[in-house]
């Protein structure tokens, strides 16, 4: 306590900055051993000068410093909220300078002092706000603004330097309870900084709530639960808006009043947001459905006459080049007339008609069916089949259908002497099959081939009906449209891996039922 | 053209059961022999002819000796082609119309042995004219061929239900027409020699 006493003896001869040394000695002689000495050491250099103590601290950047001060200290305190502000502002506005001048030297350790400092006033504050409350002296207006102005500050600077993220959200906090310009400013600070999560954010704000409740300012609940819907709204992930207000719902006093409803519609526009997309995607598929239907009764009657005619031409014909053209003709016309029916069976895929079937048998007949075309191709395909894996619960024709637009893939891709492997085995359980399913059991049928694979931004539109990478040989018309259709008609999800060069891997996942 | 007839035959032709074609034929009313050596009924032509003339039944299907077949279809180049595919086998009468109101009326008049039906037509759908034919009695034996430029799997069964008897996708191979006609007619497939 001598020390002390000199020291403060000596203040009124010592001008602001001090050395660092002095800071240091203070904040030697505060910490002291036990927990009563420091409180009763603490208590004295408040009395003496409240300035000089934030000063020290925020400078010194003491660790597990705090201002954990009783109320019952409030005469003290009453003066320390009179001269905190104004030193918080000097050494925030000294730091800003500092950064400004040694950025890319010091930065550690300004930011450092930084996010020291603003934590420390934060409790500083609080202390005064108590004390004030104590006191009943209610006018603090200019200190409001004097705090208001510094926290701005250190967030601006906070953005300045770089992802400072506990400078932002204290400058935020700070902002939020005593300014509202400066709470405006805070959001966008936050929005570069990726670091703090929703949870810790409201966590944070969450005892700020009893004081804005005992302070009664309408304005900063109103600000509040703006800037929460503001920054809760610029959240990417829906889940993670929802989350971070059913943590701020805990709130008690007016912001709890409005909370809930802002966390109805919020959450409710989040849904929204995702129902719009399953109707978006729906409603796509429906004007896909009816242009496909109304192209089929349209498209197919001359379709119909120009195979008929050429059929009732070739009967008659026997000159052998002209009866190929005319059963060109006719091929050609059949074949525009499936690539309508794969756009109707993408849009509008008849309901499963499930049953059971033996992988083998499933897999055989598709063998037998690509027998013509592999022979051609002088391409083989070969099937390991676990042998625990019974029966599928499948519609065997239309999955029949998705695993030949596949090989039939895999063969465009790999060209003549390709190699496709198909596997059916045990799937993961916990695969995720849909984006709300539960973990279900699985079965996974996997097409491997060796052809030319393909690059990401094929991957990307792969199953995209519109897209043609027939640069690349593959997904050539309505085929793997009409696969990943079929597939996540029956729940299932289809998964493909490529490296460009060592060909492609599509696997099917179903699941058991 | 055929000279002789069995009662099957005979039955279509008159458009009555080959029961009663039977019993016709077994109380002198229609007169014939029997096959020798078996004990098959055979009805010459114009002992047919003049048991359908007695009996005030139209003679117009044994005057030709043809199947008559209507082709309802609003598509003109299409109900052109399949009246040139079924004129040319030589087997079948053809008569078209366009739209499902005049198919409603030429059925009741021309009593065809079966129709072709698009089941897209402007006024209205093939199922209901496939409904409004079972309606009628007199029109069991007529049989339903619908053809469609597209009509998913559960319409085909919606079709069938309303009295269709087969069903067949725009485009289609001629000679597979025929050879349903042929089916659903009990007659032989394969163009006659």
């Amino acid at each position: 306590m001598q020390f002390l006493r000199c020291f403060s003896a000596s203040l009124a001869g010592i001008e602001l900055p001090l050395p660092e040394s002095s800071a240091d000695a203070l904040i030697g002689v505060l910490l002291a051993p036990t927990t009563q000495q420091r409180a009763a050491r603490f208590a004295a250099a408040m009395r003496e000068s409240p300035t000089l103590v934030v000063w020290a601290v925020d400078r010194c950047g003491v660790k597990g410093f705090s201002f954990n001060l009783d109320p019952t200290l409030g005469g003290l305190a009453a003066g320390f909220a009179e001269d905190l502000p104004l030193a918080l502002n000097d050494s925030l506005l000294q730091y800003a300078e500092g950064q400004k001048s040694d950025r890319g030297q010091l930065p550690s350790k300004a930011l450092q002092a930084i996010t020291i400092a603003v934590p420390a006033a934060v409790d500083a504050l609080e202390v005064a706000r108590r004390a004030v409350a104590w006191i009943e002296s209610g006018n603090g207006g200019q200190r409001e603004d004097c705090i208001g102005e510094s926290s701005e500050r250190a967030a601006v600077e906070g953005v300045a330097v770089g992802n400072v993220a506990l400078v932002a959200e204290m400058a935020y906090l700070l902002g939020l309870l005593h300014n509202i310009d400066a709470y405006r400013a805070a959001p966008k600070a936050r929005g570069r900084s990726e670091k703090v999560s929703a949870a810790t954010l409201v966590a944070n704000l969450e005892p700020y709530l009893g004081v804005l409740d005992s302070r009664s300012i309408p304005l900063a609940t109103e600000a509040v639960v703006r800037g929460w819907a503001e920054w809760i709204q610029s959240q990417a992930v829906a889940e993670d808006r929802c989350a971070a207000l059913q943590l701020a719902w805990m709130g008690e006093g007016p912001a709890a009043g409005r909370l809930p409803a802002l966390t109805q519609s919020l959450c409710r526009l989040a849904r929204l947001e995702s129902e719009f997309e399953v109707a978006l995607e729906e409603a796509k598929l429906q004007a896909m459905y009816k242009l496909a239907a109304g192209a089929g009764h349209e498209i197919n009657n001359p379709l119909g006459s120009i195979a008929g005619r050429a059929q009732l031409l070739l009967r008659d014909e026997n000159e052998p080049e002209r009866r190929r053209t005319l059963a060109k003709i006719n091929s050609q016309a059949f074949r525009a007339h499936e690539m309508i029916a794969d756009m109707m069976l993408f849009a509008r895929p008849p309901v499963p008609q499930y049953e059971q079937i033996a992988p083998a048998t499933l897999i055989q007949s598709l063998v037998d069916e690509m027998h013509e075309i592999t022979e051609q191709q002088e391409a083989e395909i070969v099937s390991h089949i676990a042998t625990d894996v019974a029966t599928l619960r499948v519609d065997a024709s239309q999955l029949r259908v998705a695993l030949r637009a596949m090989c039939t893939n895999a063969l465009e891709a790999t060209g003549l002497g390709g190699r496709i492997e198909i596997t059916v085995s045990h799937g993961p359980v916990d695969k995720v099959l849909h984006e709300r399913s539960a973990p279900v059991e699985t079965v996974q049928i996997t097409v491997r081939d060796n052809g030319p694979g393909f690059s990401e931004e094929e991957r990307q539109h792969l199953f995209d009906p519109f897209y043609s990478g027939r640069e690349a040989g593959r997904g050539l018309g309505f085929g793997l449209s009409k696969c990943w259709r079929i597939v996540r008609n029956h729940g299932g999800r289809i998964d493909v891996q490529s490296d460009p060069g060592r060909g492609a891997t599509f696997e099917i996942t179903l699941p058991v039922a | 053209m055929k000279t002789v007839f069995t009662t099957g035959e005979a039955a279509k032709i008159c458009k009555v059961s080959q029961q009663t074609v039977i019993r016709c034929f077994d109380s002198g009313q229609l007169k014939g022999f029997r096959v020798p050596g078996s004990r098959f009924r055979r009805i010459p032509r114009e002992h047919l002819f003049a048991f359908m003339r007695e009996n005030g039944i139209p003679t117009d299907a044994l005057e030709s000796g043809k199947r008559k077949i209507s082709v309802v279809d609003d598509d003109v180049e299409l109900v052109e082609l399949i009246t040139d595919v079924l004129e040319r086998d030589g087997r079948f009468e053809v008569r078209s119309v366009n739209n499902g109101f005049d198919a409603g009326m030429m059925v009741k008049d021309y009593k065809p042995d079966l129709i072709v039906l698009d089941v897209m037509l402007p006024d209205i759908n093939g199922k209901e004219v496939c409904q409004r034919v079972r309606s009628d009695k007199t029109m069991d034996s007529v049989q339903i061929i619908c053809i469609s430029g597209m009509v998913e799997e559960d319409k085909v069964a919606g079709l069938r239900q309303a009295g269709a008897n087969d069903f067949m996708r725009k485009p289609f191979e001629v000679d597979r027409l025929i050879e349903r006609i042929c089916q659903l007619l009990e007659i032989e497939s394969g163009a006659p020699t």
